[in-house]
């Protein structure tokens, strides 16, 4: 398990990286979080909520409601261009934060 | 489901019923139950399942600046409502609307023996008629059967009500429930409110056709010699009135249950001018009736006019009316 505090800056990559391709909901992006990472780090939901409304409010994703299943509607998350682009900027500087932080890394 | 809900439902209590905490919990919900469900589905027992989908929900911190409102806020709100809040869970307004069920029947049983104490003398007073009774035999068995009934309808009136009392603070409290709590009772609700109408109408028929057998027998009979037929036809007005009575208090009282927790009709929460408006029509009430008794009272033992003077009550009645009508209006236009 990874400490909430150190991956902080990365959860809205994380997510906008989920929805590159195709539009998704909650449950189905945590699910998937858990997934690739083989469980080391599982997405708080109030995490995940915060973090779909401040990419909301920046413009970088948009919400709807999909269609009704088993009486339940589910709210989906769609990137939009700008948040494409906040997505390649946020890539680059994880490109850079790596290095930096190699350079003060020792292995064992 | 039901521990994460009311888990979620004690977290966000502490924060404003704003659009947005309504939006959050929605949707953290969701995400929530979809979790819970695919963990069941996985074979995870429902502790389990609980546990894991509460120990990752994060903290409400997080998520406070989304809600609307910060924490001093709500707390500042609270003070000002006065500790009238009150949080139900469904086994609770289950309980409330059980108790209120018994209460209306309890209370439509007694009214329904007042209405039938009589019935007594209409039998004693046939057989009199008939001969087979003696006059003072027949007003005494009718007389003490009709005080033995009233008597005993009116200590089940009084018990109901005591055992009742501990429920009336209901009525004046902000009554909570979550949304699930909230929706079983709207269905319940909505398939008694079905049929409420008709029992309301099936009651005022029975009050309508209570004058049926008497009639009926005035009618064919004349007033000759079946004075004793017409007096056990007393006993069929007594019963329809009874019956229908009897529908009226059980569904009344029922309904105003639901009221009561769903804040419909009379409990809707009221805009606190229309507050306003309510309390000084009590206040008036409460001076203008014994005022109003007073006069009927010395008026009619001056005059002795007892046949004429009760018209106070009508003419009273329909000041009042328009007394309270004129202070709403008032009120509302304030």
């Amino acid at each position: 398990m990874i400490s909430s505090d150190g991956i902080r800056g990365y959860n809205d990559m994380m997510i906008l990286c989920l929805i590159l391709s195709e539009p998704s909901y909650g449950y189905q992006i945590s699910r998937e979080i858990k997934f690739r990472t083989e469980g080391k780090y599982v997405i708080k939901e109030t995490t995940l909520y915060s973090a779909f409304t401040r990419l909301e409010k920046n413009g970088y994703i948009e919400s709807f409601y999909g269609s009704e299943t088993n009486g339940k509607r589910r709210t989906y998350y769609r990137i939009t261009q700008a948040g494409t682009d906040y997505y390649r900027e946020k890539c680059s500087e994880w490109e850079l934060t790596k290095e930096v932080v190699d350079r003060f890394h020792r292995q064992g | 489901m039901e521990t994460i809900i009311s888990y979620i439902e004690n977290l966000f209590g502490n924060y404003p019923d704003s659009p947005q905490a309504r939006k959050a919990k929605e949707e953290l919900l969701g995400i929530m139950e979809d979790k819970y469900n695919e963990l069941k589905a996985e074979g995870k027992s429902e502790h389990e399942a609980i546990g894991i989908v509460i120990s990752e929900f994060g903290s409400m911190e997080e998520i406070a600046s989304e809600l609307g409102a910060d924490s001093k806020i709500t707390i500042d709100q609270k003070e000002a409502g006065g500790s009238n809040e009150q949080k139900l869970t469904l086994s609770q307004a289950q309980e409330y609307l059980k108790r209120q069920t018994e209460f209306g029947y309890r209370i439509a049983v007694g009214v329904a023996l007042c209405i039938l104490s009589p019935v007594a003398a209409c039998i004693t007073e046939s057989m009199k008629e008939l001969g087979v009774f003696s006059e003072t035999f027949a007003d005494a068995v009718g007389g003490v059967f009709l005080l033995v009934v009233v008597a005993v309808a009116v200590g089940i009136l009084i018990t109901s009500g005591i055992a009742n009392g501990k429920y009336e603070h209901y009525e004046k409290m902000d009554i909570k429930l979550d949304f699930r709590t909230k929706q079983q009772l709207e269905e319940q609700y909505g398939a008694f409110d079905r049929y409420f109408g008709t029992k309301i109408a099936a009651g005022v028929m029975l009050c309508i056709l209570s004058v049926v057998p008497p009639a009926i027998i005035n009618a064919f009979l004349g007033s000759g010699s079946f004075h004793w037929l017409e007096q056990l036809s007393g006993i069929g007005l007594f019963v329809f009135v009874a019956a229908g009575v009897f529908l009226f208090i059980t569904e009344g009282v029922q309904k105003a249950a639901y009221e009561v927790l769903l804040k419909k009709g009379e409990y809707a929460p009221k805009p606190t001018k229309e507050k306003k408006g309510k309390k000084l029509i009590e206040v008036i009430s409460a001076i203008y009736w014994p005022i109003v008794a007073a006069v009927y009272l010395v008026w009619s033992f001056l005059t002795m006019e007892w046949g004429f003077t009760w018209i106070i009550w009508p003419v009273s009645g329909m000041i009042f009316g328009a007394i309270s009508a004129v202070i709403s209006i008032l009120c509302r236009a304030e």
